[in-house]
């Protein structure tokens, strides 16, 4: 896991834009009390992170992104970041085993990488809640039926649907931002052909 | 291009449907709190929590005045100590849910007045207040408190 200088300077880039977003955007999905905000979040920070992966197509590389994004995140505006700092950093890290795994990248992987990286988000309260705030995973479980149920006009009865659902719906998002993380690569790349930003290989 | 554009579109309607949850408002006489699980429920006024014994708790410097959340449930013929959890639920349909720890903690409070003050318009009729727990817990406009046994 060796960088150059460049590749360095590209993974920094990206992982200050993913923390540029994590400030600004998640103070105000937090003060605007957004549901599924950190859903949205994860997506917009995936994106960001796997167009960086185009860039720096090594192993590591997701997860260094993910770093300085948290990193960056400390200096958010608010009290709690120690939760968002572990999605980010936990995102980055679904979102580098599957990139890792499959070795080179390709639109489909960027979007397995963007579908569980940002399912993750739907796990990851069953982990942190307890641990951080003592909260039990009944009742964390009893908050995403609910959050589903308002969320989808259900029951919170209905489990089996809200849970299908919103992990359905988790995954679309993250294929989403896989897909559009490709795009946007390619497109930059497009864009800034003959400047230090190439996609190896392209 | 025109693709992606296509794509962050169908991206930006599906985070703008999760942006509008369908609150269900929560039927109930005014000013009255339901007490229920699947099979048992109570109704309260503010009247029949005045006549428990007041205990005080405190919450971003707000003084509350109220009944522990544990008498409560044991007076509509609960038993706290047995419960898996408890929601409360707000008037708009918001709600949050208690762990037994926290159900049983004798600060917890459903609260019906401020120390120094009647409730203020957005936390009438009832509030629950737990000090040192996240705002999202210390639900405003409490309508129903439902025990899952």
């Amino acid at each position: 896991m060796k960088f150059t200088t460049r590749q360095l300077v590209t993974i920094a880039v990206f992982g200050a834009l993913w923390g540029i977003v994590e400030i600004s955007l998640g103070s105000v999905l937090h003060a605007v009390n957004l549901p599924m905000s950190g859903t949205v979040l994860a997506a917009i920070g995936l994106v960001v992170a796997l167009t960086g992966r185009l860039f720096v197509p090594k192993r590591g590389a997701t997860l260094f992104i993910g770093v300085i994004a948290l990193v960056l995140k400390l200096f958010s505006i608010g009290s709690v970041v120690i939760g968002p700092m572990i999605g980010i950093f936990s995102e980055a890290l679904v979102a580098e085993v599957i990139l890792s795994a499959f070795g080179r990248p390709t639109r489909y992987v960027l979007m397995l990488a963007g579908g569980l990286g940002v399912l993750w988000t739907l796990v990851q309260p069953f982990i942190t809640n307890p641990l951080l705030f003592g909260r039990g995973i009944f009742v964390v479980w009893l908050d995403m039926l609910d959050l589903g149920a308002r969320l989808f006009g259900l029951n919170p009865g209905a489990w089996i649907w809200i849970a299908s659902i919103l992990v359905a719906l988790h995954m679309l998002i993250g294929l989403l931002a896989g897909w559009l993380a490709w795009s946007a690569g390619h497109l930059l790349q497009e864009r800034v052909s003959g400047s230090i930003l190439t996609i190896p290989g392209s | 291009m025109r693709r992606s554009l296509l794509i962050l579109l169908v991206t930006a309607l599906l985070v703008a449907a999760c942006a509008a949850p369908t609150s269900a408002p929560v039927s109930s006489t005014e000013g009255s709190l339901l007490v229920s699980s699947g099979s048992t429920e109570k109704t309260y006024s503010v009247e029949d929590l005045k006549a428990m014994e007041p205990v005080q708790a405190t919450f971003r410097d707000v003084t509350y005045v109220g009944v522990p959340l544990a008498s409560l449930l044991q007076d509509a013929g609960f038993d706290p100590t047995a419960v898996q959890a408890v929601k409360a639920v707000a008037v708009d349909g918001f709600s949050a849910n208690y762990d037994p720890a926290l159900v049983n903690k004798s600060d917890t409070l459903i609260a019906y007045a401020r120390a120094d003050a009647s409730l203020a318009e957005d936390e009438a009729p009832f509030v629950m207040v737990l000090p040192d727990q996240e705002g999202k817990l210390n639900v405003r406009q409490v309508t129903q408190i439902q025990v899952i046994p």
